[in-house]
């Protein structure tokens, strides 16, 4: 088993679900959003997002608009859809659920370990 | 000094060095064969040559105006090679990460089918991305191979089977490369000189640096191509090489089992209108002296044909499924096989020690005492009841065997002929030979055989077959009749004699079944022909037929 490898798998499959939350309140550009996924780690190199922004945009949950920008390239403004909306509300559930049955896992597991010590 | 080139990416105008450019062009065109024909791909690229030019800026500042190898080899690894896009992190592109991916790309494109772009299969778009050719020719080329010979089907089948589809983001990324034309082979020598040259002299001199390099690995790759091709064929080979041996080896078996079990007839006796077949277990029965050596023989017989058919039909069966072996399958075939072998050559021993020795029983009959004239005696042969085809003469009627009745074998082993020089006595002679396991049984068999020959005043009727009692077996029981002449005495042989006279001789030479139809007479030197006019003519006949079929052979 390689650690890098299993770590990508963690990160990809939140990945999808981390994009749309940042742009639940606020619309970005993908630089923003880069930020913060970076400093989250939850990305390791930049060009994972844009196929990633590609691919939910032409399933509808995301569109975009162009911004002019003083200091450099015009900038693509993503915001989520309405479909965008109630996929993200499905997906927080989901993951609620997941933390909560994970968090339990791992505390249940935990005092087991000390009880047994 | 060096060589700068502007850039326009997404409005922004960039200079860039002539390596960066190199670089960076390349990365791009890796990205953009990535998502080659996927529907994103325009605003993919778009995006990501928004961010590169935002990172260029940050990495300029305002100081700064030329973009460097240096700028651009960050800017690449802040974005991460294309095969870390997807996140497809396994094993291939974890191995290949210590490589630089043009290394990669160059090194091991291989062929896949294309999942995006496909009619049926995706092999067409797989083969022109393999060669650098619009899929559009290979598919054309295919529906021609289609239209022309018919083979297209098959051929577009077999790369289905064996080429895999490129599934993850490396497998796509090995699976387009960069095409192998000459255009490009130049293109790729300067790319490597500019931007790997470094590389290289760091870590193997002038390795990459040679510019056949490329040709060589153009045609590398070609040849690897046909390498696979050929070894996937192979395999496709096996499993067509394994159907085969499963239905060539069942067949055979099933054929042999339905013989043992008297399905078919499997031994034809002579006859031509008349079917004289025998199945194998009569025809054991008159041959083996016990029902135990038939069946031992019959069995080890068996064994010793039909086991190689069932490991055949069980390699077969190995080539289709590997992996799947019946444990001691083999040693247990072996063994039946050797078992065989063993029943085999003791019967045989046993058949053979029963043919071991031979007895000759004559029997004399003079001419005179049969009441017949001795002026001229006509020889003519008996009637046929089996309609044993004539015009195959002699040969088709000494094959003849029929057990027309439970204790009785009619035979057509049986020849006459005519003593070559003149005797004192005119006499028929009947031979009879049997072989057997002893003298004495031998020549009880041959005392056993029932044979009757005809006559009246001036001529001879021989019966063309003869025969034995069935529990006497068959062993080689064969007549021949033999006429002593007296000197000046003429015979003449009708046509129906023709089947059962053999090596007749006569001063002229004259070869059996010309001789029938004519009047011959014994002299001094032997016989000799009194109505075959002329015998030069009798050969320029013979001559003739000869030419006939020479000419025939030509035509």
């Amino acid at each position: 088993m390689n650690i890098e490898n299993s770590k990508a798998q963690l990160r990809k499959g939140i990945l999808e679900f981390c994009v749309l939350a940042l742009l639940k309140h606020k619309e970005a550009y993908p630089s923003e959003l880069l930020t913060s996924l970076k400093e989250a780690q939850l990305i390791v190199v930049e060009g994972t997002l844009y196929p990633l922004l590609s691919r939910l945009k032409n399933a509808g949950l995301l569109t975009y608009r162009w911004e002019e920008s003083k200091s450099g390239p015009p900038r693509k403004y993503y915001c989520l859809t309405e479909q965008g909306v109630t996929f993200l509300a499905e997906l927080s559930s989901s993951w609620d659920d997941l933390k909560l049955a994970v968090e339990a896992l791992l505390k249940d597991n935990q005092t087991k370990t000390k009880d047994s010590k | 000094m060096k060589k700068t080139i502007q850039v326009n990416l997404s409005g922004q105008v960039f200079t860039l060095d002539e390596d960066a450019y190199d670089r960076l062009s390349a990365y791009l065109n890796q990205i953009s064969r990535l998502y080659d024909r996927s529907a994103g791909k325009e605003e993919i690229l778009q995006d990501i040559e928004v961010r590169i030019a935002e990172l260029f800026i940050e990495k300029l500042g305002e100081l700064r105006q030329v973009v460097s190898l240096r700028d651009v080899d960050s800017v690449i690894e802040i974005m991460g090679r294309p095969e870390q896009f997807e996140g497809d992190f396994d094993g291939e592109s974890e191995a290949s990460r210590s490589s630089t991916y043009e290394e990669n790309e160059y090194r091991a494109r291989r062929l896949f089918r294309d999942p995006d772009d496909q009619v049926i299969g995706g092999v067409c778009s797989g083969i022109g991305y393999y060669f650098g050719i619009d899929p559009l020719w290979v598919r054309i080329a295919f529906v021609l191979a289609l239209v022309v010979f018919g083979t297209g089907v098959l051929f577009y089948i077999i790369l289905h089977i064996i080429v895999p589809e490129a599934k993850t983001a490396s497998e796509k990324l090995h699976m387009r490369g960069e095409p192998v034309n000459i255009g490009s082979i130049g293109k790729s020598i300067e790319e490597e000189l500019n931007a790997f040259g470094e590389r290289f002299s760091n870590s193997g001199g002038a390795f990459g640096r040679s510019s056949g390099k490329k040709l060589a690995r153009g045609i590398d790759r070609t040849f690897y191509f046909i390498a696979e091709l050929l070894r996937k064929l192979f395999n496709v080979i096996g499993k067509f090489l394994g159907a085969l041996f499963v239905i060539l080896g069942t067949f055979t078996v099933i054929a042999l089992l339905a013989a043992l079990f008297n399905v078919a007839d499997v031994i034809h006796f002579g006859a031509d209108r008349w079917s004289a077949s025998m199945d194998i277990y009569e025809w054991g029965e008159i041959v083996f002296d016990s029902s135990e050596w038939l069946i031992a023989s019959v069995a080890g017989l068996f064994l010793l044909v039909g086991i190689p058919f069932i490991a055949l039909a069980y390699s077969g069966l190995t080539l289709l499924f590997p992996g799947n072996r019946i444990p001691y399958l083999g040693t247990a075939l072996f063994g039946l096989w050797f078992l065989g072998l063993v029943l085999t050559i003791f019967s045989g021993f046993s058949i053979l020690k029963s043919f071991s020795k031979e007895e000759t029983v004559i029997e004399r009959y003079a001419l005179e005492e049969l009441g017949i004239r001795q002026d001229t005696l006509i020889i003519r042969s008996g009637s046929d009841p089996f309609n044993i085809s004539a015009s195959r003469g002699y040969s088709a009627n000494r094959d003849f065997m029929i057990k027309l009745s439970d204790d009785k074998v009619t035979r057509g082993n049986l020849e006459f002929t005519i003593m070559e020089m003149p005797s004192k006595r005119a006499v028929v002679e009947i031979c009879k030979r049997s072989e057997g396991a002893t003298f004495d049984q031998a020549q009880s068999k041959a005392e056993a055989i029932n044979y009757s020959f005809e006559n009246d005043s001036n001529t001879l009727i021989f019966n063309p077959f003869f025969t034995f009692p069935s529990r006497d077996l068959l062993r080689a029981q064969e007549l021949t009749i033999h006429l002593s002449m007296t000197e000046g005495m003429v015979v003449f042989l009708d046509e129906s004699s023709k089947r059962i006279i053999k090596d007749i001789p006569n001063v002229t030479n004259i070869y059996d079944p010309y001789m029938t139809g004519h009047y011959w007479k014994m002299e001094k030197e032997g016989l000799i022909c009194l109505d075959c006019e002329e015998i030069e003519k009798s050969d320029a006949q013979n001559e003739g037929i000869k030419e006939v079929s020479i000419q025939v052979n030509i035509d």
